[in-house]
């Protein structure tokens, strides 16, 4: 047999080796050649073919075609899984993400959102770095942190915000003079109504819209009003002499609003205030950031507390706070002591409370959570999602009813699906000692307990109300549900007909006309909150459009700390362990674990993707301490850490197997990968590592590193590991 | 070897070495350097088919000595990377990793193709189709190329380079298939 008849004929057994074996690897159809060219030099070592066939070439090449039929068409159908297997699907968004940060200037993150401050890193190779973030936006000085890193701290209202409309934007970077332009995505959030407070008389009730810096305010009898205040409201309060207050995350400052709309400011002592709460003749609000607090503005009392503060509520008879928190999950009753603030009680919750309401008159406590191990039930939160309200006693904070939410009406058609009650979110009581749920998983509102033998349903959807947040009872009966993702605040009559409508932004239909772009990132944010037939949306787990910072186990995989969602601009691939190269993808995630949607729709995977774009990443609000951080990059660099948290984006998006950096891991995490984390953020992230088992940033590194292959830290002295911790909670 | 051969041999020797300090360490730099010799040693079978015949025997020369050189330094790869990286008694990633499973498959090709460019070595074992064999030569270059393309410690650039020349290579290698004859059969 002459050199290239046995080329051909090496070929073609490899084919059908590979086919007959059903090979879907690299390494399965380098074996099969092998295995062919093992056969051919046998056959040539036997002297087999005696003589050269006999017959045209083409005769030859259509009978080799017509053997090799069969096995191309099954391998071909196998083709995909093979480039799954071998990492190949769909991998020009991680190229293109991975050259943007490998490129000199480079920028992260790759999103201008012009409603809040927002910091970026820039990696370059210079001393002196501006940035300017659009066209029409203010040139920014960066400040360089050593080792070519540059850190610019850009504020909307200061540097000016991109034109509205989500669209693509050229910042340009200065280093040394010479320009650069890199490619951004700039939006520019509409207004989301969330979270509902009424006013002790409920004659009135607020709500902020954090993205557009306003708060509404929606009274019986009287026109509603929408009120400017400072940057990022998070929460209002109204008191008994019908005075507003409003928090802020990206202002110092409380807004007070007083009767006769007279505005001045209380000093709230810091950034990233989150919620507000009136106790007594005292204001205190909750802080979140490294270095979470209580605070009460007016004796100064302030406490620290572990975990990121979601709710605060001042609860019955007016002398104590609760306080529901995440990374921890846990609802904690404060009081006030000798002029200090004390944690009295404390409940720990498998995950977060999704939202928590107390009535002033009455001692009980209203909790929306999607899990609970509480008394008599298995605390099944590693693998289940259970949407449920329970209700506590405030006095001795303990459970008095707790019950699943999830129901199914005739419109199912598939046993075990659920179509009501999915994503409980705002909770609040209503004047006849029932309580009212809205569901943002199922468009409706449910007003349940008290005599109702069955939930009464307000199906929202049908009113143009998707997925509501919260829902009120005001004095007269009416009720006030808002719906951030359509930009929406509604009065509805007692028998939930639509009294009003409060549009703070365009419908869909205006959308679809003017701005086709922002009408998919509205459809994207719903379908987030939508659930899917087994009661579970991408809310649940990362809840609130973040994380609920517990550990949860989809499809065998290992038990993993739920990643925020914000920020993920720009960091394919997606998961754990990088197994979804592109976000759209995760909608495989919905279908195939969660049983899929009732209703059909367009492309969901690539609208959820369109609106995560749009999340910035969360902002630090831990103190600053320049030199301190330069200190700690240092270390950062020192310590190897940039071999995989590469700046700008800290994440080279890099796989690793978690037994290669971690040979301490359990054995059930073998032949596990690991997504490099972004560490944007990190400090409010915890619990940290794969399996969450680091509670804070320090114990990765002092009880979690003993073979030192995660960065080299095991030489660091304590005053290092400091600089090290203070720079990372800097990101 | 003539000196001629040896020229161009010193060069791209040379050049796969600044390739290899330009990258920086020596696990990337050896990594580098392994991908440049198989891809110039590729290179020089369709080099073989346009080039002047004197220039075309020597280059085919060239090729044999760059695939051992190519091997030999990925094998230097590996010894570096291996321990850097991975715990020796830990060796689940190497099937578990795609990037890493890339890397090892192409090594193993590599080092099979070492062991059948002696002839000595081919007359012990047998082999008679030896060059079906050393076909895998293509696939050793995708897989490395694959390997530098996801690799997280290094820039994807070499990657996307190694790629982009791999498939020229591939497409180039039919299309100077017609001027076969114009140069003298292959001396090995």
């Amino acid at each position: 047999m002459k050199e290239p008849a046995s080329d051909l004929a090496t070929l073609v057994i490899a084919l059908v080796i590979a086919a007959l074996a059903r090979v879907d690897t690299a390494v399965g159809l380098v074996l099969s050649y092998l295995g062919a060219w093992a056969l051919v030099n046998l056959a040539r070592a036997v002297g087999w073919p005696r003589a050269p066939i006999a017959a045209p070439k083409l005769v030859i090449a259509i009978a080799i075609l017509a053997v090799l039929l069969v096995p191309l068409r099954d391998l071909a159908t196998r083709s995909s899984a093979l480039a799954e297997h071998e990492a190949l699907a769909s991998p020009l968004e991680h190229i293109g993400d991975r050259l943007a940060l490998e490129s000199d200037p480079a920028i992260t993150p790759a999103l201008v959102s012009g409603d809040r401050p927002q910091t970026y890193f820039v990696r370059a190779s210079g001393s002196h770095v501006r940035v300017r973030l659009g066209a029409e936006l203010e040139w920014i000085d960066a400040e360089g942190l050593g080792h070519g890193v540059f850190r610019v701290e850009y504020d909307p209202r200061r540097d000016g915000a991109p034109p509205p409309h989500a669209h693509e934007t050229l910042a340009t970077i200065s280093v040394d003079g010479a320009l650069s332009t890199r490619r951004l995505l700039a939006v520019t959030p509409m207004p989301h109504p969330r979270w509902l407070r009424l006013s002790p008389d409920r004659a009135r009730a607020c709500v902020p819209s954090e993205e557009t810096d306003e708060v509404i305010v929606i009274s019986t009898g009287r026109e509603s009003e929408r009120i400017e205040t400072l940057d990022g409201p998070t929460d209002c309060a109204i008191a008994n002499d019908g005075s507003l207050y409003v928090t802020h995350r990206f202002a110092r400052d409380v807004l007070h609003v007083d009767a006769s709309r007279a505005r001045s400011t209380l000093d709230a002592f810091g950034f990233g205030a989150v919620a507000i709460a009136i106790l007594g003749d005292d204001l205190c609000i909750a802080r979140e950031g490294p270095g979470s607090e209580i605070r009460c503005l007016h004796d100064g009392a302030s406490l620290a507390i572990a975990g990121t503060p979601l709710f605060l509520v001042s609860v019955f008879p007016d002398v104590a706070l609760v306080v529901a928190t995440r990374s921890p999950a846990a609802l904690m009753r404060i009081e006030r002591a000798n002029g200090a603030l004390v944690v009295r009680e404390s409940i720990s919750l498998v995950s977060p409370a999704a939202h928590v309401s107390a009535d002033p008159s009455e001692p009980t406590l209203l909790v929306a959570l999607t899990d609970l191990d509480g008394p008599g039930h298995a605390g099944l939160g590693n693998h289940f999602v259970e949407d449920r309200v329970a209700s506590l006693d405030t006095s001795r904070f303990v459970l008095l009813d707790d019950h699943l939410t999830n129901w199914r009406t005739e419109r199912q058609d598939h046993a075990g699906d659920v179509d009501r009650g999915a994503s409980p979110l705002g909770i609040s009581r209503s004047t006849r000692g029932t309580s009212w749920v809205a569901f943002a998983g199922t468009d409706e509102i449910e007003e349940i307990g008290g005599d109702l033998a069955r939930p009464r349903v307000i199906d929202t959807a049908a009113l143009g109300v998707s997925a509501p947040f919260s829902v009120v009872e005001l004095a007269d009966g009416s009720l006030v549900v808002t719906s951030p993702s359509s930009g929406l605040v509604v009065v509805l009559d007692a028998d939930g007909e639509l009294r009003s409508s409060i549009a703070l932004a365009s419908d869909d239909h205006e959308l679809l006309r003017d701005d086709p772009d922002a009408l998919q990132l509205r459809f994207g944010e719903r379908a987030f909150y939508e659930a899917t037939r087994s009661g579970v949306s991408c809310q649940s787990c990362h809840l609130h459009g973040g994380t609920d910072g517990v550990t949860h186990n989809i499809g065998g995989r290992i038990a993993a700390p739920t990643l925020d969602v914000r920020g993920l601009c720009g960091t394919s691939p997606y998961l754990r362990d990088g197994s979804y190269p592109r976000l759209r993808d995760l909608h495989e995630v919905a279908v195939t674990e969660y049983r899929g949607y009732r209703e059909p729709a367009g492309d969901r995977g690539a609208t959820i993707e369109a609106w995560l774009r749009t999340l910035p990443t969360q902002r630090s609000f831990a103190a600053r301490d320049p030199e301190r951080e330069r200190e700690g990059l240092d270390v950062f660099f020192r310590a190897g850490c940039p071999e995989c948290h590469a700046p700008p984006a800290f994440t080279s998006l890099g796989l690793h197997a978690i037994e290669s950096v971690f040979p301490a891991a359990p054995a059930r995490t073998e032949g596990r990968l690991l997504d490099v984390p972004s560490l944007r953020g990190v400090g409010a992230s915890a619990p940290y590592l794969y399996d969450a088992r680091a509670e804070t940033l320090r114990s990765i590194f002092e009880d979690h590193n003993d073979p030192d292959r995660h960065g080299h830290t095991r030489e660091l002295d304590s005053d290092a590991l400091d600089a090290l911790v203070a720079f990372l909670r800097s990101l | 070897m003539s000196g001629r051969e040896r020229r161009i041999f010193g060069g791209v020797a040379v050049a796969s070495l600044v390739v290899a300090l330009l990258l920086g360490s020596v696990a990337r730099g050896t990594g580098g350097a392994a991908i440049t010799l198989l891809l110039g040693s590729l290179a020089m079978s369709p080099l073989s088919r346009v080039l002047p015949p004197t220039w075309a025997l020597a280059s085919r020369t060239v090729r044999r000595r760059l695939g051992i050189a190519s091997a030999a330094v990925a094998i230097g790869h590996a010894l570096f990377a291996f321990p850097t990286y991975l715990d020796p008694l830990v060796l689940g990633p190497i099937t578990a990793l795609p990037w890493l499973r890339h890397g090892f498959l192409a090594l193993g090709i590599l080092c099979a193709l070492l062991v059948t460019s002696f002839p000595v070595l081919q007359r012990a074992l047998r082999v008679k189709a030896w060059s079906s064999l050393h076909r895998l030569a293509y696939v050793a270059a995708a897989l490395a190329s694959l390997h530098a393309l996801a690799v997280p410690f290094g820039s994807i650039r070499v990657g996307i380079v190694a790629l982009s020349v791999t498939a020229l290579l591939l497409v180039a290698r039919p299309l100077t298939w017609a001027l076969r004859r114009r140069v003298a059969p292959d001396p090995e």
